[in-house]
């Protein structure tokens, strides 16, 4: 005589071989590190924003380069600000499967002259370029 | 189910635990930085922001004694491994290979101290427990490329400015046709005026 849950346990043992054995495909995202625009680096102004302007457009740096030993190695010589963005295909089909990650960087460093005014700003904006695709084939360029 | 369809079924399931798939993974962080950009950079003449207009802000960044250092890094990794059956990439920073590795917990030959070391019952303790929540340590891509045998490959970019802020040294390491290269920028500067 059949015993009611045999069906259930059945179902889920096939369900579990299809999972493992059969096709399926993951997108995974993942985004950390500040939030950059490019309005929030045109508010920085060459010669004109000091520091603290700086620390109030784009908050707290996430990290600090200071400067050299032959100066005051306590004076912040650079902000950096970056986030980062990584995108992940995988696919499985039976005895294949494949996974392409992408990785691109938000970056801008600042530099502060003497008298903490800016002196230098360089700004990537990539975090945009990551996208999914298949693990094979070269589109680099 | 009859008793002996759930024993083939199960014997199913164990078995493609063991079992290999074919695996392609391709890594790419960062774009590029081609040749031409970095061979334009002048030796002496171009300042920090001259290199930040060229090629952006830098990866990495730190002051030396006298010195300011940019490093710029990309790194790209393709390639192919047999890995379990069991799709491990949905469980992010379960590796395959660290599943396999699990009797280590059991017997480790550790170099650690014996009073730092756990002894038998700690031991199984915690292995039942990574076991059973798969609590095993988070790895990035970039170490799960290791444990399977791949080393990520980064190509860099070093350029080195005096005290002065002008450029004093660049060398590029980079891998192309099949091998790693490895160029020293040139004071153009002077070679012109040769």
């Amino acid at each position: 005589m059949k015993r009611p849950g045999h069906s259930a346990l059945t179902l889920a043992l096939l369900s579990a071989l299809v999972g493992f054995s059969g096709l399926g495909c993951v997108l995974s995202q993942s985004t950390n590190g500040t939030g950059i625009t490019e309005e929030q680096v045109d508010a920085i102004v060459v010669g004109g924003s000091l520091r603290s302007d700086v620390a109030a457009v784009f908050g707290a740096p996430d990290k600090i380069i200071y400067s050299n030993l032959e100066h005051d190695p306590l004076f912040e010589r650079a902000y950096k600000y970056s986030r980062r963005r990584r995108k992940t295909t995988f696919f499985t089909l039976i005895l294949f499967s494949g996974a392409r990650t992408d990785v691109n960087h938000d970056e801008v460093v600042i530099f502060f002259d003497d008298y903490g005014l800016v002196e230098e700003i360089a700004a990537r904006l990539d975090m945009d370029r990551p996208r999914y695709g298949a693990p094979w084939g070269d589109d680099d360029k | 189910m009859t008793r002996a369809k759930r024993l083939t079924l199960m014997i199913i399931l164990v078995s493609m635990l063991g079992g290999c798939r074919l695996h392609l993974s391709q890594v790419r962080e960062n774009n590029i930085i081609e040749p031409g950009q970095y061979q334009a950079i002048d030796l002496g003449r171009d300042r920090r922001g001259d290199v930040m207009a060229a090629l952006g802000p830098p990866d990495h960044l730190f002051y030396g004694p006298t010195e300011l250092v940019f490093d710029y890094l990309w790194k790209r990794h393709r390639g192919t491994d047999t890995r379990l059956f069991v799709p491990s990439e949905v469980v992010p920073g379960v590796d395959p290979l660290f599943l396999l590795s699990f009797p280590r917990y059991f017997f480790d030959p550790s170099e650690e101290p014996d009073e730092f070391r756990p002894n038998l019952v700690e031991r199984i303790a915690e292995g039942l427990a990574r076991l059973a929540t798969f609590a095993v340590p988070f790895a990035n891509g970039q170490d799960l490329l290791i444990l399977s045998g791949h080393q990520l490959r980064s190509d860099r970019l070093r350029i080195v400015f005096d005290r002065e802020s002008l450029v004093s040294q660049g060398k590029s390491l980079r891998f192309a046709s099949g091998k790693y290269t490895d160029e020293t920028l040139t004071n153009r500067v002077l070679l012109r005026a040769d």
